[in-house]
Protein backbone atom coordinates (compact mmCIF):
# COMPACT_ATOMS: atom_id res chain seq x y z
CA UNK A 1 0.00 0.00 0.00
CA UNK A 2 1.03 3.25 -0.52
CA UNK A 3 3.24 4.91 2.12
CA UNK A 4 1.27 8.54 3.53
CA UNK A 5 4.25 11.32 4.03
CA UNK A 6 3.07 13.33 7.13
CA UNK A 7 2.78 17.14 6.79
CA UNK A 8 4.74 19.68 8.88
CA UNK A 9 3.99 20.45 12.01
CA UNK A 10 3.92 24.01 13.93
CA UNK A 11 5.35 23.40 17.09
CA UNK A 12 3.65 25.52 19.50
CA UNK A 13 5.07 26.77 22.95
CA UNK A 14 3.12 25.58 25.65
CA UNK A 15 3.73 27.43 29.31
CA UNK A 16 5.30 24.83 32.31
CA UNK A 17 1.86 25.95 33.96
CA UNK A 18 -0.40 24.47 31.00
CA UNK A 19 1.36 21.74 30.71
CA UNK A 20 0.36 19.78 33.68
CA UNK A 21 -3.30 21.56 33.76
CA UNK A 22 -3.98 20.28 30.27
CA UNK A 23 -2.61 16.79 31.84
CA UNK A 24 -4.99 16.79 34.24
CA UNK A 25 -8.70 18.17 32.72
CA UNK A 26 -7.92 15.84 29.68
CA UNK A 27 -7.91 12.83 31.73
CA UNK A 28 -11.50 13.16 32.36
CA UNK A 29 -12.34 14.48 29.28
CA UNK A 30 -10.47 11.40 27.14
CA UNK A 31 -12.42 8.69 29.61
CA UNK A 32 -15.58 10.12 29.71
CA UNK A 33 -17.39 7.58 27.71
CA UNK A 34 -15.22 4.47 28.34
CA UNK A 35 -15.05 2.20 31.40
CA UNK A 36 -13.83 2.50 34.76
CA UNK A 37 -10.77 4.71 35.09
CA UNK A 38 -9.18 4.42 38.47
CA UNK A 39 -5.84 7.19 38.16
CA UNK A 40 -3.49 5.03 36.11
CA UNK A 41 -0.05 5.54 36.33
CA UNK A 42 2.04 7.53 34.36
CA UNK A 43 5.02 10.03 34.87
CA UNK A 44 4.08 13.50 33.51
CA UNK A 45 5.31 14.21 29.72
CA UNK A 46 5.28 10.52 29.13
CA UNK A 47 2.97 8.15 26.68
CA UNK A 48 2.16 5.07 28.57
CA UNK A 49 0.71 1.72 27.03
CA UNK A 50 -0.24 -0.98 29.27
CA UNK A 51 -0.46 -4.62 28.08
CA UNK A 52 -3.41 -5.32 29.89
CA UNK A 53 -6.74 -3.30 30.02
CA UNK A 54 -7.84 -0.96 32.39
CA UNK A 55 -4.57 0.45 32.57
CA UNK A 56 -3.17 -3.21 34.27
CA UNK A 57 -5.13 -2.59 37.68
CA UNK A 58 -6.97 -5.93 37.56
CA UNK A 59 -3.25 -8.04 36.78
CA UNK A 60 0.52 -8.42 37.14
CA UNK A 61 0.58 -6.67 33.46
CA UNK A 62 3.27 -5.21 31.53
CA UNK A 63 3.90 -1.14 31.57
CA UNK A 64 5.54 1.07 28.46
CA UNK A 65 6.18 3.84 29.99
CA UNK A 66 8.03 6.84 26.49
CA UNK A 67 9.00 10.11 27.90
CA UNK A 68 9.20 12.96 25.88
CA UNK A 69 13.03 13.98 27.11
CA UNK A 70 14.35 10.03 26.42
CA UNK A 71 11.94 9.36 23.12
CA UNK A 72 12.95 11.11 19.66
CA UNK A 73 10.56 13.68 18.32
CA UNK A 74 8.90 13.99 15.34
CA UNK A 75 9.74 11.44 13.86
CA UNK A 76 7.82 7.34 14.17
CA UNK A 77 9.43 5.30 16.28
CA UNK A 78 9.13 1.49 16.90
CA UNK A 79 7.50 0.85 20.16
CA UNK A 80 10.12 -2.02 21.04
CA UNK A 81 9.98 -6.29 20.33
CA UNK A 82 8.40 -6.64 23.07
CA UNK A 83 5.76 -4.18 23.57
CA UNK A 84 4.95 -4.16 19.48
CA UNK A 85 1.10 -5.57 19.20
CA UNK A 86 0.50 -5.69 22.86
CA UNK A 87 -1.00 -2.42 24.03
CA UNK A 88 -4.22 -2.96 25.32
CA UNK A 89 -4.89 1.07 27.07
CA UNK A 90 -2.95 4.16 26.86
CA UNK A 91 -2.97 7.11 28.56
CA UNK A 92 -0.81 10.22 27.33
CA UNK A 93 -0.08 12.42 30.45
CA UNK A 94 1.28 15.13 28.54
CA UNK A 95 0.43 18.11 26.61
CA UNK A 96 1.64 17.66 23.38
CA UNK A 97 0.10 15.57 20.35
CA UNK A 98 0.96 11.92 20.29
CA UNK A 99 0.59 10.03 17.18
CA UNK A 100 0.03 5.96 17.47
CA UNK A 101 0.45 3.69 14.15
CA UNK A 102 -0.60 0.27 13.35
CA UNK A 103 2.34 -0.34 11.86
CA UNK A 104 6.05 0.98 11.14
CA UNK A 105 7.57 1.70 7.99
CA UNK A 106 10.32 4.00 8.53
CA UNK A 107 10.83 7.02 10.84
CA UNK A 108 9.88 9.60 7.90
CA UNK A 109 6.76 7.51 6.78
CA UNK A 110 3.19 7.01 8.51
CA UNK A 111 1.83 4.01 8.81
CA UNK A 112 -0.79 3.19 6.53
CA UNK A 113 -3.41 3.15 9.79
CA UNK A 114 -2.49 6.12 12.36
CA UNK A 115 -4.45 8.36 14.70
CA UNK A 116 -3.66 11.13 17.08
CA UNK A 117 -4.00 10.95 21.26
CA UNK A 118 -4.17 14.59 22.85
CA UNK A 119 -2.35 15.12 25.54
CA UNK A 120 -4.11 14.01 28.77
CA UNK A 121 -6.05 11.76 26.87
CA UNK A 122 -6.69 7.70 27.87
CA UNK A 123 -8.36 5.06 26.74
CA UNK A 124 -8.84 2.37 28.94
CA UNK A 125 -9.97 -0.77 26.94
CA UNK A 126 -8.73 -0.57 23.00
CA UNK A 127 -10.70 -3.35 22.06
CA UNK A 128 -13.61 -0.98 21.73
CA UNK A 129 -11.18 1.43 19.59
CA UNK A 130 -10.85 1.33 15.83
CA UNK A 131 -8.15 2.30 13.40
CA UNK A 132 -9.83 4.88 10.87
CA UNK A 133 -10.17 2.03 8.17
CA UNK A 134 -12.62 0.26 10.62
CA UNK A 135 -10.29 -2.52 11.88
CA UNK A 136 -9.62 -3.21 15.64
CA UNK A 137 -7.00 -1.14 17.64
CA UNK A 138 -6.34 -3.71 20.94
CA UNK A 139 -2.89 -4.98 20.35
CA UNK A 140 -2.12 -4.06 16.91
CA UNK A 141 -0.01 -0.80 18.21
CA UNK A 142 3.82 -0.92 16.80
CA UNK A 143 4.75 3.02 16.64
CA UNK A 144 3.79 6.41 18.63
CA UNK A 145 5.12 9.61 16.94
CA UNK A 146 5.52 12.44 19.54
CA UNK A 147 4.40 16.04 18.22
CA UNK A 148 6.64 19.15 19.61
CA UNK A 149 3.05 21.04 19.67
CA UNK A 150 -0.37 20.31 20.84
CA UNK A 151 -3.02 20.24 18.25
CA UNK A 152 -4.65 17.90 16.03
CA UNK A 153 -4.26 19.20 11.99
CA UNK A 154 -4.25 16.47 9.70
CA UNK A 155 -5.12 13.93 12.12
CA UNK A 156 -6.83 11.02 10.20
CA UNK A 157 -8.36 10.20 14.14
CA UNK A 158 -8.50 11.50 17.26
CA UNK A 159 -8.52 10.25 20.56
CA UNK B 1 6.86 -30.89 19.76
CA UNK B 2 9.69 -31.75 22.05
CA UNK B 3 8.81 -33.85 25.18
CA UNK B 4 10.34 -33.25 28.20
CA UNK B 5 9.55 -35.42 31.52
CA UNK B 6 8.72 -34.38 34.60
CA UNK B 7 8.02 -36.06 38.03
CA UNK B 8 5.23 -34.73 40.14
CA UNK B 9 3.28 -36.33 43.70
CA UNK B 10 -0.51 -37.08 42.82
CA UNK B 11 -2.31 -37.50 45.69
CA UNK B 12 -6.32 -37.74 45.82
CA UNK B 13 -7.78 -36.36 48.87
CA UNK B 14 -6.59 -37.00 52.24
CA UNK B 15 -5.14 -40.05 53.62
CA UNK B 16 -3.88 -40.76 50.38
CA UNK B 17 -0.17 -41.05 50.15
CA UNK B 18 1.44 -39.01 47.18
CA UNK B 19 2.27 -41.26 43.98
CA UNK B 20 5.33 -40.03 42.19
CA UNK B 21 4.11 -39.60 38.33
CA UNK B 22 6.04 -39.01 35.13
CA UNK B 23 4.58 -37.66 32.11
CA UNK B 24 6.25 -38.00 29.39
CA UNK B 25 4.54 -35.23 26.80
CA UNK B 26 1.93 -32.27 27.01
CA UNK B 27 -0.88 -34.54 25.77
CA UNK B 28 -0.30 -36.86 29.20
CA UNK B 29 -0.29 -34.07 31.36
CA UNK B 30 -3.16 -32.07 30.09
CA UNK B 31 -5.48 -35.43 29.51
CA UNK B 32 -4.54 -35.91 33.39
CA UNK B 33 -5.23 -32.54 34.58
CA UNK B 34 -8.84 -32.05 32.13
CA UNK B 35 -9.75 -35.16 33.98
CA UNK B 36 -10.16 -33.78 37.15
CA UNK B 37 -13.19 -32.09 38.39
CA UNK B 38 -11.07 -29.00 39.33
CA UNK B 39 -10.98 -26.20 41.50
CA UNK B 40 -12.25 -22.80 40.23
CA UNK B 41 -15.39 -21.43 40.95
CA UNK B 42 -18.27 -22.62 39.28
CA UNK B 43 -21.24 -21.04 37.87
CA UNK B 44 -23.63 -19.35 39.58
CA UNK B 45 -21.86 -17.96 42.38
CA UNK B 46 -19.15 -14.87 43.01
CA UNK B 47 -15.59 -15.78 42.01
CA UNK B 48 -13.04 -14.92 44.38
CA UNK B 49 -9.22 -15.02 44.29
CA UNK B 50 -6.24 -13.74 45.11
CA UNK B 51 -3.51 -12.98 42.93
CA UNK B 52 0.00 -12.21 43.56
CA UNK B 53 3.04 -11.79 41.54
CA UNK B 54 4.83 -9.17 39.66
CA UNK B 55 5.10 -6.62 37.08
CA UNK B 56 7.70 -4.98 34.60
CA UNK B 57 7.39 -1.30 34.21
CA UNK B 58 9.47 -0.57 31.08
CA UNK B 59 10.35 3.07 30.36
CA UNK B 60 11.57 4.40 27.17
CA UNK B 61 11.95 0.73 25.53
CA UNK B 62 14.00 0.54 22.54
CA UNK B 63 15.46 3.93 23.36
CA UNK B 64 19.49 3.87 24.47
CA UNK B 65 17.59 4.71 27.68
CA UNK B 66 15.55 1.99 28.37
CA UNK B 67 15.15 0.57 31.91
CA UNK B 68 12.86 -1.74 33.66
CA UNK B 69 11.68 -1.81 37.08
CA UNK B 70 9.71 -4.44 38.67
CA UNK B 71 6.61 -3.98 41.16
CA UNK B 72 5.30 -6.87 43.47
CA UNK B 73 1.40 -6.68 44.31
CA UNK B 74 -1.34 -9.28 45.98
CA UNK B 75 -4.83 -8.33 45.06
CA UNK B 76 -7.73 -9.86 46.58
CA UNK B 77 -10.60 -10.33 43.97
CA UNK B 78 -13.96 -10.38 43.57
CA UNK B 79 -16.40 -11.02 40.43
CA UNK B 80 -20.06 -11.33 41.00
CA UNK B 81 -22.04 -12.76 38.23
CA UNK B 82 -23.06 -9.69 36.49
CA UNK B 83 -19.39 -8.75 36.19
CA UNK B 84 -18.83 -6.27 38.13
CA UNK B 85 -15.71 -6.61 40.01
CA UNK B 86 -14.02 -5.55 43.30
CA UNK B 87 -10.00 -5.44 43.08
CA UNK B 88 -8.48 -4.64 46.58
CA UNK B 89 -4.59 -4.31 46.54
CA UNK B 90 -3.63 -6.19 49.70
CA UNK B 91 -0.14 -5.47 49.14
CA UNK B 92 2.07 -2.91 46.71
CA UNK B 93 6.04 -2.73 46.79
CA UNK B 94 8.16 -0.17 45.35
CA UNK B 95 9.46 -0.50 41.98
CA UNK B 96 13.06 -2.22 42.13
CA UNK B 97 15.22 -2.28 39.21
CA UNK B 98 16.07 -5.44 37.62
CA UNK B 99 19.74 -5.12 37.17
CA UNK B 100 22.33 -2.20 37.58
CA UNK B 101 22.32 -1.62 34.18
CA UNK B 102 18.63 -0.36 34.53
CA UNK B 103 19.34 2.11 37.60
CA UNK B 104 22.23 3.71 35.48
CA UNK B 105 20.10 4.06 32.65
CA UNK B 106 17.32 5.43 35.24
CA UNK B 107 20.43 7.93 36.36
CA UNK B 108 20.91 8.88 32.34
CA UNK B 109 16.74 9.37 31.68
CA UNK B 110 17.02 11.76 34.39
CA UNK B 111 16.07 9.58 37.56
CA UNK B 112 12.17 9.77 36.36
CA UNK B 113 9.58 8.84 39.52
CA UNK B 114 8.96 4.95 39.45
CA UNK B 115 5.50 4.02 40.46
CA UNK B 116 3.07 1.29 39.34
CA UNK B 117 -0.25 3.36 40.68
CA UNK B 118 -0.89 0.53 42.78
CA UNK B 119 -1.14 1.32 46.67
CA UNK B 120 -1.56 -0.97 49.51
CA UNK B 121 -4.87 -0.78 50.57
CA UNK B 122 -6.67 0.76 47.31
CA UNK B 123 -9.63 -0.69 46.47
CA UNK B 124 -10.82 -0.50 42.39
CA UNK B 125 -14.17 -1.50 41.24
CA UNK B 126 -15.32 -2.15 37.60
CA UNK B 127 -19.22 -1.94 37.01
CA UNK B 128 -21.12 -4.55 35.84
CA UNK B 129 -20.04 -6.32 32.92
CA UNK B 130 -16.75 -5.05 32.92
CA UNK B 131 -14.31 -7.45 34.56
CA UNK B 132 -13.08 -9.83 31.95
CA UNK B 133 -11.33 -13.33 32.56
CA UNK B 134 -8.87 -12.83 30.06
CA UNK B 135 -6.60 -10.23 30.13
CA UNK B 136 -6.19 -9.33 26.50
CA UNK B 137 -7.64 -8.23 23.65
CA UNK B 138 -11.40 -8.58 23.68
CA UNK B 139 -13.16 -9.44 27.23
CA UNK B 140 -14.86 -12.18 28.22
CA UNK B 141 -17.63 -11.56 30.85
CA UNK B 142 -18.89 -13.77 33.53
CA UNK B 143 -21.68 -15.13 31.87
CA UNK B 144 -19.88 -15.68 28.70
CA UNK B 145 -17.06 -17.79 30.61
CA UNK B 146 -19.72 -19.78 32.57
CA UNK B 147 -21.50 -20.93 28.94
CA UNK B 148 -18.31 -21.49 27.39
CA UNK B 149 -18.68 -24.58 24.65
CA UNK B 150 -18.47 -27.63 26.00
CA UNK B 151 -15.99 -29.07 23.31
CA UNK B 152 -12.25 -28.08 22.92
CA UNK B 153 -12.79 -27.13 19.62
CA UNK B 154 -15.91 -24.65 20.70
CA UNK B 155 -13.66 -23.49 23.35
CA UNK B 156 -10.79 -22.77 21.48
CA UNK B 157 -12.99 -20.89 18.72
CA UNK B 158 -14.15 -18.45 21.42
CA UNK B 159 -10.44 -17.72 23.01
CA UNK B 160 -9.12 -17.56 19.48
CA UNK B 161 -11.70 -14.68 18.67
CA UNK B 162 -11.33 -12.99 21.81
CA UNK B 163 -7.71 -12.80 21.14
CA UNK B 164 -6.87 -11.00 18.13
CA UNK B 165 -8.72 -7.98 16.88
CA UNK B 166 -8.53 -8.67 13.42
CA UNK B 167 -9.96 -12.18 12.05
CA UNK B 168 -7.25 -12.64 9.48
CA UNK B 169 -4.69 -12.58 12.07
CA UNK B 170 -3.98 -15.61 14.08
CA UNK B 171 -3.12 -15.08 18.07
CA UNK B 172 -0.13 -16.43 18.80
CA UNK B 173 0.41 -19.21 21.11
CA UNK B 174 2.18 -17.37 24.10
CA UNK B 175 -0.85 -15.24 23.95
CA UNK B 176 -3.44 -18.34 24.05
CA UNK B 177 -1.03 -19.79 26.81
CA UNK B 178 -1.20 -16.76 28.64
CA UNK B 179 -5.43 -16.37 27.79
CA UNK B 180 -6.34 -19.99 28.83
CA UNK B 181 -4.01 -19.88 32.08
CA UNK B 182 -6.19 -16.76 33.40
CA UNK B 183 -9.07 -18.60 32.15
CA UNK B 184 -8.46 -21.60 33.98
CA UNK B 185 -7.33 -20.45 37.15
CA UNK B 186 -10.04 -17.68 37.81
CA UNK B 187 -13.27 -18.07 35.36
CA UNK B 188 -16.43 -19.60 36.95
CA UNK B 189 -16.48 -22.72 34.56
CA UNK B 190 -18.93 -25.69 34.26
CA UNK B 191 -17.29 -29.18 34.88
CA UNK B 192 -17.61 -29.66 31.29
CA UNK B 193 -16.23 -26.10 30.13
CA UNK B 194 -13.43 -26.63 31.89
CA UNK B 195 -12.70 -29.70 31.05
CA UNK B 196 -12.88 -28.66 27.38
CA UNK B 197 -10.80 -25.79 28.05
CA UNK B 198 -8.24 -27.72 29.44
CA UNK B 199 -8.10 -30.22 26.21
CA UNK B 200 -8.43 -27.45 24.06
CA UNK B 201 -4.58 -26.84 25.03
CA UNK B 202 -3.94 -29.48 22.81
CA UNK B 203 -5.27 -27.77 19.71
CA UNK B 204 -3.11 -24.96 20.89
CA UNK B 205 0.29 -25.54 18.10
CA UNK B 206 3.41 -25.20 20.16
CA UNK B 207 2.76 -25.83 23.33
CA UNK B 208 4.81 -27.90 24.99
CA UNK B 209 5.73 -29.98 28.31
CA UNK B 210 8.32 -27.89 30.54
CA UNK B 211 9.59 -29.79 33.40
CA UNK B 212 8.86 -29.10 37.08
CA UNK B 213 8.47 -25.81 38.75
CA UNK B 214 7.64 -24.12 41.97
CA UNK B 215 5.23 -20.85 42.22
CA UNK B 216 5.71 -17.98 44.53
CA UNK B 217 3.86 -19.12 46.61
CA UNK B 218 5.97 -22.18 47.01
CA UNK B 219 3.76 -25.10 45.33
CA UNK B 220 5.20 -27.40 42.64
CA UNK B 221 3.94 -27.73 39.25
CA UNK B 222 4.47 -29.17 36.13
CA UNK B 223 4.94 -26.25 33.15
CA UNK B 224 3.12 -26.49 29.90
CA UNK B 225 5.31 -23.68 27.49
CA UNK B 226 4.87 -21.72 24.52
CA UNK B 227 7.56 -19.85 22.45
CA UNK B 228 7.66 -16.56 21.49
CA UNK B 229 9.85 -13.66 19.79
CA UNK B 230 12.53 -13.61 22.20
CA UNK B 231 9.85 -14.56 25.44
CA UNK B 232 8.27 -17.71 26.48
CA UNK B 233 5.00 -18.17 28.39
CA UNK B 234 4.80 -20.81 30.89
CA UNK B 235 1.70 -21.82 32.81
CA UNK B 236 2.14 -23.90 35.81
CA UNK B 237 -0.48 -26.43 36.86
CA UNK B 238 -1.06 -28.88 39.67
CA UNK B 239 -1.84 -32.15 38.29
CA UNK B 240 -2.83 -33.63 41.39
CA UNK B 241 -5.31 -30.71 42.17
CA UNK B 242 -6.15 -30.46 38.65
CA UNK B 243 -5.37 -26.38 39.28
CA UNK B 244 -3.92 -23.70 37.15
CA UNK B 245 -1.54 -22.20 39.65
CA UNK B 246 0.40 -19.71 37.87
CA UNK B 247 1.35 -17.69 34.75
CA UNK B 248 4.55 -16.20 33.86
CA UNK B 249 6.44 -14.75 31.07
CA UNK B 250 9.95 -15.12 30.41
CA UNK B 251 13.13 -13.45 28.58
CA UNK B 252 14.79 -16.32 26.27
CA UNK B 253 17.31 -14.09 24.83
CA UNK B 254 18.79 -10.54 25.73
CA UNK B 255 16.43 -7.84 24.79
CA UNK B 256 17.01 -4.00 24.20
CA UNK B 257 13.82 -3.63 26.40
CA UNK B 258 14.87 -5.39 29.61
CA UNK B 259 18.54 -3.93 29.84
CA UNK B 260 20.76 -6.12 31.34
CA UNK B 261 18.37 -8.87 31.87
CA UNK B 262 19.95 -12.74 31.17
CA UNK B 263 17.75 -15.55 29.46
CA UNK B 264 15.75 -17.15 31.63
CA UNK B 265 14.51 -13.91 33.61
CA UNK B 266 11.11 -13.73 34.43
CA UNK B 267 9.54 -10.73 33.69
CA UNK B 268 6.25 -11.07 34.73
CA UNK B 269 4.24 -13.55 36.98
CA UNK B 270 0.80 -14.11 37.69
CA UNK B 271 -0.06 -16.55 40.91
CA UNK B 272 -3.32 -17.59 41.60
CA UNK B 273 -4.79 -18.68 45.28
CA UNK B 274 -8.00 -19.40 46.22
CA UNK B 275 -9.81 -16.21 47.94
Amino acid sequence: MRSIRLPRRVTVLVAAGFLTLGAVVGLNAGTASAAPVTNPSCPLKNFCMWQDANFGKNFNTTHYFYDYNNVVHNQWVFVGNNANDQASSFYANKAFTTDIGKDFIDAHTAPNQWACVLGGHSRPDLSNERWPDGSGMNDTISSIFLWESSGQGGCPEVF
Amino acid sequence: MIALTGVVLAGCGAGTTPVPRTYDSARALIESVAGHSGTGSGPGAPVHYRDTGFGALVYNPGTPNAFTAYVTATRDVTVQPSSAASVRVISAGTPEFGTATDRAHWQAAGRPALDSGLATGQVMADPAGQFSFLPQVKALTYQQAAALPTTPAGVLAVVRADSTSSPDVAPPATLLLRQFGFLLAIAPLSPAGRSAAWRALLLVPGVRLCGTATDLAGRTGQGLCADGDGYEVEMLVDPAAGAMLEVRKSLTQRSVMYPGAAPGKVVEVDTFLPG
